[in-house]
């Protein structure tokens, strides 16, 4: 599992790999733990390039924004396929992690 | 077009690549949907990974057929009885980030995502069959 990560604006942005599955959620969970790892502060994962998530997957999502919870800041997700939009809603995790069109529009609203 | 193919698995976490690469094979050649790729590919992992971390069973069967309607999945294994449409706890998709209980969603999204989703218990082994329309 590739996971790119910058600042921006205080910001901690991950840019997700193509897949996230039963095969490397593992990785995937250890990889976004060691980012978040040092302390507070808002996290966006970007999807721009998520093609394919599985509850495995989702388990993950939902134990990290748990985590940020915790510290005190917020996850975010942006950029998500149709595809992975609609996991999301029948998973119901549109309700609790805020999903935006972009990562601009989601660095925005961390500033809200 | 119309093609069907039968995959056997072993039950391990291993397989689920090669699972996965054979539904993106047959996708190709069949010309589904991008959606619909999805679809397919989601619940088969979903049922291939209930099925080998807690089926206690041998090889497991994936039947698959496609027609310019229709796809049909049949995945069949001999683990223990499970029956997902009545057996799966209940998924929480209500409750706060804090309070929301982690798991459940898999067979959650296979009845949500499929047209139709039935199960049979036939001697010893599990039938789960899955039908999704192509055109949605």
């Amino acid at each position: 599992m590739d996971i790119s990560s910058e600042i921006r604006e205080h910001v901690l942005v991950a840019n997700i790999g193509e897949r996230i599955d039963g095969s490397n959620a593992l990785d995937f969970q250890n990889a976004l733990s060691a980012l978040i790892d040092d302390g507070k502060r808002d996290v966006i994962l970007d999807f721009e390039n998520l093609k394919y998530i599985s509850s495995a997957g989702l388990r993950v999502i939902l134990m990290t924004a748990k985590s940020v919870q915790r510290q005190g800041g917020r996850l975010m997700v942006c950029s998500l396929s149709e595809s992975v939009r609609e996991v999301f809603k029948i998973s119901g995790f549109d309700r609790i992690i805020p999903v935006e069109d972009s990562q601009e529009d989601a660095i925005a609203a961390t500033k809200s | 077009m119309s093609e069907q193919l039968s995959l056997s698995f072993e039950p391990k976490i291993e397989e689920l690549q090669r699972l996965m690469a054979e539904v993106e094979d047959l996708a190709r050649r069949e010309e589904w949907p991008e959606g619909l790729v999805f679809r397919a590919s989601l619940v088969l992992e979903e049922i291939a990974i209930n099925i080998v971390n807690h089926a206690h069973s041998g090889t497991f069967d994936v039947l698959l057929a496609s027609d310019p309607e229709i796809v049909r999945i049949e995945v069949v294994d001999s683990g223990d009885p499970f029956n997902p449409l009545t057996d799966a706890p209940p998924p929480d998709l209500e409750s706060e980030v804090g309070e929301r209980r982690v798991g459940g969603l898999g067979v959650h999204l296979v009845k949500t995502m499929m047209d139709e989703v039935s199960y049979d218990r036939k001697g010893d082994r599990n039938h789960l069959l899955m039908v999704a329309r192509r055109n949605e």
